[in-house]
């Protein structure tokens, strides 16, 4: 493939593996995500006029993706979300490839929070935008962001049982109350 | 696209206690870094490329024809 000339494709290249990896982690179903990162591309494509160069095309284009992505879930009037995740299918393939059943049901988890906090977790824990580029492709306030996020986190502890202290044992404070009950 | 790998610039929101080792946000974290570098390592499909190719190429053309006209 011939090296891109033009700086808006080749922009747009540089950012599609983490748009695409949004995505798949905002709809839960990698032909689904696949099928929202073309139209995001169509429409980018199609609108690149109205972008200014130099400004935040990575921004620019993931709102067009969640754009589209809520635009699509009304029309179809909520159907029935396919909350396999995205690793069911693809670990049957590639078993060696993606790491562990751990990830599995981290994926599966994820597909299960609604989708504004999904999406303000994806968008400042994985893509590593700011809470106020989030804000601003979420079109809402970077409190909201901000508190979108923390019920994310919240809620996976939850469902996956994560609690720091579990994986290393008691904690300092009440490991010697422990040790000194085990004595008397 | 940096900002991924220091979580740690995101800890007015943490608990107190935030931080630590084992720290469940960091577990959260961990994950979905390593959720998206899965899907990211797989590339940029075939489909894409052919995608912007031809947008590309139609493009050109469309430029090409609009030259020739004036």
């Amino acid at each position: 493939m011939s090296e891109s000339h033009d700086p808006f494709k080749r922009d747009l290249l540089a950012v599609l593996p983490n748009l695409r990896a949004f995505a798949v982690s905002l709809c839960g179903n990698p032909d689904k995500a696949d099928d929202l990162v073309q139209d995001a591309i169509l429409r980018a494509w199609g609108a690149q006029d109205s972008f200014k160069m130099g400004t935040n095309l990575r921004a620019w284009i993931f709102t067009i993706l969640r754009n589209e992505f809520y635009s699509q879930m009304r029309k179809r009037g909520r159907e029935v979300q396919d909350s396999d995740g995205y690793f069911t299918e693809s670990m049957a393939v590639h078993p060696a490839q993606y790491g562990t059943l751990d990830l599995q049901d981290f994926s599966r988890a994820l597909t299960k929070l609604p989708e504004d906090q999904r999406e303000a977790l994806l968008l400042v824990g994985a893509s590593g935008f700011s809470y106020e580029e989030a804000a601003e492709i979420c079109g809402c306030k970077i409190g909201t962001v901000k508190s979108r996020v923390s019920r994310a986190r919240s809620s996976l502890q939850e469902m996956l049982k994560i609690e720091g202290e579990s994986d290393f044992g008691p904690d300092s404070a009440s490991a010697p109350a422990i040790l000194r009950s085990f004595a008397s | 696209m940096s900002e991924k790998k220091m979580p740690h610039t995101q800890s007015d929101t943490r608990p107190p206690q935030a931080g630590r080792r084992g720290d469940p946000n960091e577990i959260i974290s961990q994950k979905l870094n390593a959720l998206f570098s899965a899907v990211e390592q797989e590339g940029i499909p075939d489909r894409f490329l052919t995608l912007l190719e031809q947008l590309d190429e139609a493009e050109r053309r469309q430029s090409q024809q609009g030259a020739s006209d004036e």
